[in-house]
């Protein structure tokens, strides 16, 4: 018997189908988020509050993941923004392969395709959809030491929304103290406390998203 | 719990990586999971036969190496760095990044050859033990 020694990804498929997806995004000067966080974060309602800003000036297009339903994808249309739902009968991440395959005409001239995975902050770690960035949101009310109990996800981003900052008072949890415990997982992130309920800080992660796009 | 699908696409990739191996079939193979890559590795490991079986990779053994997180600054390119951090201990950026610990790779395969088999019959057929999660998941 012998041994071969290899370098070999596991989840190379997926990787050469977001590579792929990379390549053609940017090749049509599209900049591409993957938006991760737990089931009632407020992911969809954070792109309620973001997209219609940055509408105003790029064009942008959402791909909905959720286990069942077509909801988030109604609630974006209803801003009239073009979406797609995956729906993905019982699996707990998005891949490469269903954005490509879900996507269809969308891609086409888009400066901005937001793709909303489906609400778990482990299984989604693991897969590379062609993203440019990844964004982790986190809501106060997941309890500070949320980013403790789940560091894959806050050391795989560079950016971090806290939402639901409005809830401070009411939960037994201090938005300062969920940023640090943000930190001391990864110092290099980028932490956004805002309440898409009072608008408070949302003009400043949607400028942050717009100077992503600005610097394409 | 994304373990099996993972535990099919390593099945997927060795008998991919074995088409270049004529006359030889795998014995163990040996799998790096970084601390952060979310992945599992018990969940890994209990999903790796039910995946494997009814195909070449059938008995096949995983090992898998945990792989510890190191970060890099982005500011001055130190690498290796300790991830409990807070800053460069080189330049004092706080700007640094995930280096190692999101690993999911094949690092090693064992290839026994076919007429090794049929000599030393070492497979036996009635193996349905799937490795204990506790002996192969433990992280280091």
């Amino acid at each position: 018997m012998t041994w071969i020694a290899l370098k070999s990804r596991v989840l190379a498929h997926n990787d050469t189908i977001a590579e792929r997806l990379r390549a053609r995004l940017r090749g049509k000067g599209t900049v591409c988020l993957n938006i991760i966080g737990s089931p009632g974060s407020g992911k969809t309602t954070l792109l309620e509050a973001v997209l219609p800003r940055l509408a105003e000036r790029f064009r942008c297009g959402v791909v909905e993941g959720d286990v069942a339903t077509d909801n988030d994808m109604r609630r974006i249309v209803a801003l009239g923004i073009p979406a797609v739902q995956i729906e993905t009968g019982g699996s707990c991440h998005l891949t490469a392969e269903s954005v490509e395959r879900a996507l269809g005409d969308l891609a086409g001239g888009l400066d901005l395709l937001v793709i909303e995975n489906v609400g778990n902050l482990i299984c989604t770690v693991a897969y590379d959809l062609g993203e440019d960035h990844r964004i982790v949101v986190v809501s106060i009310a997941e309890g500070e030491d949320k980013p403790l109990k789940y560091p894959a996800a806050f050391v795989s981003t560079h950016t971090v929304a806290v939402t639901k900052t409005d809830l401070e008072p009411y939960v037994d949890a201090r938005v300062e103290i969920m940023v640090r415990n943000a930190l001391s997982c990864n110092p290099g992130l980028r932490i956004f406390p805002l309440s898409a309920r009072t608008g408070e800080g949302v003009g400043a992660f949607a400028e942050y998203i717009a100077g992503k796009l600005a610097n394409r | 719990m994304h373990e099996l699908s993972i535990a099919c696409d390593l099945v997927h990739r060795v008998s991919k990586i074995l088409e270049r191996y004529p006359g030889s079939r795998a014995g163990t193979v040996m799998v790096a999971v970084g601390v952060y890559s979310g992945v599992d590795p018990a969940a890994l490991a209990y999903s790796f036969p039910l995946a494997a079986e009814g195909t070449i990779l059938h008995n096949v053994a995983l090992v898998t190496e945990s792989v510890a997180p190191s970060f890099n600054c982005r500011s001055c390119g130190a690498s290796r760095l300790d991830p409990a951090l807070q800053s460069c201990p080189v330049c004092g950026s706080t700007d640094l990044a995930l280096d190692t610990g999101r690993e999911l790779e094949i690092t090693a395969l064992e290839l026994i050859d076919e007429e090794d088999q049929e000599h030393g019959a070492s497979q036996p057929e009635d193996r349905h033990d799937m490795d204990c999660p506790e002996k192969q998941g433990a992280r280091s």
